[in-house]
């Protein structure tokens, strides 16, 4: 077994000159199917996820977001890549480090930074934080917070696109440490037993928290863990973002058709700390600075540029217009207002709240 | 009215859901097996698996599966065998199917049933145990625990068509109890307790199995004089006290009974509720019959020693009362 | 010119130690850029700037403190006066909230009696209290003595509850025979239940013990018919008054005898007040003669008549019957010659008085033999307040003054 600690090939495919070679690739079958300007608007995903984090972390330290703040700089391409293949039929759950993929479903940023400074306009009214994004509009069943757990309510989601026909796909995306605990193996064995049409998307970024991949997991090639449920599965390079989109692309098709679950390892790397107050004992900034420089949204970006899909200062425009936006996120939520008191009641925890009869007025 | 057994109640309830296509019953030898308790038994043949699902032993993934379903418009009954093997499935039930509706900010719900048991007879330390307090603890889950057949089906019912996440909790040693059951469509509201019996010398609290233990008690004490009110709780939350505390009001005495542990059990709210809406009106000290603390002997001699008897009831209505 | 301020690296951080600083005053720095190392409770992490731009000011020098927020650094045009602002505070300013201690000021101890000393159950105090009766009248049957709702029950029901009672033949309480046909129950009424409830209480709780003695009446009868004689009937002394009075003397002189036994202890009464036990149709009530002692013979004999046409109307009331401290319980007039009684809760002792006999007795150490008027005495005490000797020396002193009868009119 060859260990690959920490080896994401670094966006090979995507950075070579791949139209003058005339060889295909995921990038010149990405260009046919899709055209030039859906590879830009993958770019513009990308960078409003990191410009969005960064005016989170910003707004964290000057105490506008409170709790945790777990950042997805650096993960954006397989987060983009991966819900790039969904349908609006199909449905996704993630993790605690939840506002890519929320960004990348096409949540609104206005609801999603209110939601961070707590606000009644926020996705949750306020009431979930940075790791409870969710828009049941969009099929956007959350960020949970709970490590693993997350991936047996993807299971029935599944399970309901299953006995009502639906044709809807459920993709879950959870980390490296996510894969020890016993709610994974349960998941994946109900998903194959019962041939649920489920994408699991492992984000490998080679840390548990701060525990190194061979330290907490005794297989460090996540994907051959599905191999004990004989079901399908891949490990991919998660910086290249079109070389996500076509394969878990693939993994999407498969579970369409009704033949069951995939289980997709997609390596990637996380730029700055598990949360804010990180200092990072456990990689040395020389093991960033590597990655940083393979930055995948550098990379994407010289590639649009490179291969001519648009020039640069088209792309500085839509970072402007970017900025912009957060900006303005940014005010949405400072001029909105906090959640009623009605959530401290029954009407804030329940559908149907029911009369309580604590107290009897009549006896105090 | 229809005489029937708890077990026969409840397998109307469950007929009864299963016309509404989507409710499914998930949990372990619910089908091919026949089910544990009989409760299921020839579901699968008229059902279909697709519907009546034999789930592998992942208490979990029964509970998550259940949780996602419900929350994308599915009505799954989720049947845990034994109340024990739920404890296995708590991050579901707590973190998830108890929290969901208010942490996204009330956008969606989990309209989840949970069937479970309690109950004991010689199975040791890890099958005796009652998690009652353990749910009626969290906000977000409705936790029911009837006692009569009629109240069986109708809160069954109830359960049903609730948006949120319900415990239904039931007793392995109640499903051969036989009562009246109204004929036709009928629900028993979710959070309503009832009088169970009336009298005018001491108030019992108490739910589930502990209704027929108390009201034995009270038919014992009726032939010297004491005449003994039970009230029936029902629902543990959202928990209604308002008969028991028109009881007290009127008897100014008080027993809980409760089928678990003392300390931090059910009783342990129950009675704390009479002290604090009650405390001008209470004549004595409020004794609470429960399990004695320990884990749950094999030995019968020990374990009937652990367990509550309609004798234990009787001598704590007796102490209330300051009567030997 | 922008602020640089001391960031919020956590959810729980209030404020941070600044290390050292990476960039100094005329350094430019980018946007992301580290530029210092703090300290917060819990590590030590280095912290970036979100703007770009020189620095032209250090605020918080390594070494000091700063809250979350308090400006520490500023950007802008290198030496540009800046008046200082009072964001950065000395660490000691930010310790404020320290607790205040628990209140150093004692307060009154709480213990399991009200304030009145009765412990009563809550039910009991709210009706006593809407019926304007003080608890301390009222004699409690719970676990204790607590005062329980059917104790104020009875006492509202019109029924004398006070804490004087009589306990002079006491009825036997035994279990009832087995009903047969043509059985009748009657119900107990609510004086009956009163009387079994509270000496069921004392019988059980107060461990009786009892002390006889014979008194020779003869010097008590020649003075009371002198007494008489004038008087009209109605203002008549009878024997019961003089051993009431005589035992209003004797208590003054043995607190233990008129003490009550209480929770914390023993309760020596500051004043002493006999109860009469008086039978009327419906049981027995036992009124009190306010300060027995102190009262002359013609006093206590004027109020236990007062007292006694009164019970006999059903018109006494609770102040007439709260107080007692010791109770003279006397059955001569039906002939007996001696009985126990049973001690009234919560007093010490009970004293019954049999009939006046004439009986032969050995005269002084001779033998021969004379008519005497003898009454038979027997005091029922508490053996958790007093003993034998004592209850004998106390006996002994009533015989002493009754025998003696102008020593209580001295």
């Amino acid at each position: 077994m060859q260990k690959q600690r920490g080896s994401t090939k670094a966006v090979t495919s995507a950075t070579q000159s791949v139209r003058s070679s005339m060889t295909s690739t995921p990038f010149t079958r990405a260009l046919e199917h899709l055209g030039a300007d859906q590879l830009v608007e993958y770019y513009r995903q990308m960078m409003l996820i990191r410009r969005f984090e960064e005016k989170c972390q910003e707004m964290y330290t000057r105490s506008k977001i409170g709790g945790f703040l777990h950042l997805y700089v650096g993960e954006e391409a397989t987060g983009v890549g991966a819900i790039s293949n969904l349908q609006p039929q199909d449905h996704v759950f993630t993790h605690y480090r939840d506002h890519g993929h929320a960004i990348a479903r096409g949540l609104d940023i206005n609801p999603l930074m209110a939601e961070l400074f707590g606000k009644d306009t926020g996705c949750s009214r306020g009431m979930g934080g940075s790791m409870h994004f969710a828009d049941i509009t969009k099929n956007f069943w959350g960020g949970y917070a709970i490590v693993g757990s997350h991936l047996l309510l993807a299971d029935g989601v599944a399970l309901q696109c299953q006995m009502q026909k639906t044709n809807g796909v459920v993709m879950v995306f959870f980390g490296d440490g996510a894969t020890n605990g016993g709610e994974f193996y349960e998941s994946l064995n109900f998903a194959q037993l019962w041939k649920l049409p489920v994408v699991f998307v492992c984000e490998n970024n080679l840390f548990a928290m701060g525990t190194p991949l061979e330290v907490h997991s005794s297989v460090t090639e996540i994907h051959r863990k599905a191999n004990a449920f004989d079901m399908k599965s891949m490990r991919i390079d998660g910086n290249d973002l079109l070389g996500v989109r076509e394969q878990v692309g693939e993994a999407v098709a498969y579970a369409r058709s009704g033949k069951g679950p995939v289980l997709v390892e997609a390596m990637t790397y996380r730029f700055r700390g598990h949360s804010a107050q990180d200092t990072q004992k456990y990689r040395t900034k020389e093991d960033v600075e590597k990655h940083r420089s393979a930055d995948p949204l550098e990379a994407y970006r010289k590639l649009l540029v490179e291969e001519e899909i648009c020039p640069a200062s088209r792309l500085d425009a839509i970072d402007v217009q970017i900025d912009a936006e957060v900006d303005a996120s940014v005010e949405f939520a400072d001029n909105s207002p906090v959640p009623g008191n009605e959530w401290l009641t029954d009407a804030g925890i329940y559908a149907a709240p029911l009369e309580t009869l604590t107290v009897d007025p009549t006896l105090v | 009215m229809a005489i029937l057994t708890v077990r026969e109640a409840l397998q109307q309830a469950l007929h009864e859901a299963m016309q509404d296509e989507r409710v499914f019953i998930i949990g372990e030898d619910i089908g091919h097996y026949g089910s544990t308790y009989g409760v299921t038994a020839g579901f699968l043949e008229k059902y279909g698996p697709e519907r009546i699902r034999d789930a592998p032993i992942a208490e979990a993934g029964i509970l998550g599966l259940a949780t996602g379903a419900a929350m994308a418009g599915m009505r799954p009954i989720a049947e845990i065998m034994s109340v024990n093997f739920s404890l296995l499935a708590f991050d579901i039930i707590i973190n998830h199917a108890a929290k969901i509706y208010s942490m996204f900010g009330g956008k969606f719900s989990v309209p989840l049933v949970m069937r479970t048991t309690n109950g004991w007879t010689q199975l040791s330390a890890t099958h005796s145990q009652s998690f009652d307090a353990m749910f009626a603890y969290i906000p977000g889950l409705k936790v029911v625990a009837p006692a009569t057949p009629a109240d069986m089906k109708g809160m069954f019912r109830a359960a049903m068509a609730d948006p949120d996440p319900v415990i239904f909790i039931e007793h392995t040693l109640m499903y051969g109890i036989k009562g009246e059951v109204p004929d036709g469509d009928y629900v028993v509201p979710i959070g309503k307790s009832v009088l169970a019996r009336e009298g005018r010398h001491i108030t019992v609290v108490t739910y589930s199995r502990m209704v027929h233990l108390s009201l034995q008690a009270a038919e014992l004490l009726a032939q010297e004089g004491i005449e003994v009110e039970v009230v029936d709780l029902r629902t543990l939350r959202p928990l209604d006290m308002s008969i028991a505390l028109e009881s007290f009001k009127k008897t100014n005495h008080a027993v809980v009974v409760t089928e678990d542990w003392q300390s931090y059990g059910t009783s342990a709210e129950i009675a704390t509720r009479l002290y604090e809406a009650g405390f001008d009106y209470l004549d004595a000290p409020i004794q609470r019959v429960n399990f004695r603390e320990v884990p749950m002997p094999y030995a019968k001699n020990l374990e009937m020693q652990v367990v509550v008897t309609t004798e234990r009831i009787v001598a704590a209505i007796k102490k209330v009362l300051n009567r030997s | 010119m922008a602020d640089i301020t001391m960031p919020k690296m956590g959810f729980d951080m209030t404020e941070g130690l600044i290390v050292r600083w990476l960039k100094k005053v005329g350094d430019h720095v980018n946007k992301g850029e580290a530029i210092a190392e703090i300290e917060t409770d819990k590590v030590t992490i280095e912290i970036e700037t979100f703007v770009s731009g020189t620095i032209s000011e250090i605020i918080a020098q390594a070494g000091t403190r700063a809250q979350v927020g308090g400006v520490i650094a500023r950007t802008g045009e290198a030496g540009a006066a800046v008046a200082p602002k009072a964001a950065v505070a000395p660490v000691a300013a930010l310790v404020v909230a320290t607790p205040v201690a628990a209140a150093a000021t004692p307060r009154a101890a709480v213990t399991a009696t009200s304030s009145t000393g009765v412990k009563a159950s809550p039910i009991a105090k709210k009706m006593a209290s809407q019926h304007g009766l003080n608890l301390g009248d009222i004699q409690g049957t719970g676990p204790s003595g607590r005062i329980v709702r059917d104790d104020v029950a009875a006492v509202i029901a019109g029924n004398p509850t006070p804490v004087a009672r009589p306990a002079a033949s006491a009825p036997v309480i035994a279990p009832p025979p087995a009903a047969a046909a043509g059985t009748t129950v009657v119900p107990l009424t609510s004086m009956r239940r009163t009387i079994t409830r509270r000496l069921t209480q004392s019988w059980q709780s107060a461990p009786h013990f009892y002390v006889s003695m014979d008194v020779d009446m003869g010097a008590t009868l020649e003075l009371r018919k002198q007494i008489n004689a004038p008087l009209a009937k109605d203002q008549q002394v009878s024997i019961n008054d003089i051993i009431v009075k005589a035992c209003g003397v004797a208590l003054a002189q043995f607190p233990y005898l008129n003490a009550s036994y209480v929770e914390e202890g023993i309760q020596l009464n500051p004043s002493v007040n006999v109860s009469i036990a008086v039978a009327i149709d419906s049981g027995l009530v036992a009124p009190v003669i306010t300060n027995t002692d102190s009262r002359t013979l013609g006093g206590v004999a004027r109020e236990a008549k007062r007292l006694i046409a009164l019970a006999r109307d059903g018109k006494l009331g609770t102040e007439n019957l709260s107080g007692g401290t010791f109770t003279v319980s006397n059955l001569g007039m039906y002939g007996v010659t001696t009985f126990d009684a049973i001690i009234t809760p919560p007093q010490c002792a009970i004293l019954a008085v049999g009939a006046v006999r004439r009986t032969p007795v050995f005269k002084g150490d001779s033998n021969d033999v004379v008519a005497a008027n003898i009454c038979s005495i027997t005091l029922s005490a508490d053996h958790r307040i007093t003993d034998g000797a004592e209850a004998a020396r106390f006996v002994a002193e009533i015989k002493r003054l009754v025998e003696n009868p102008l020593l209580m009119l001295v």
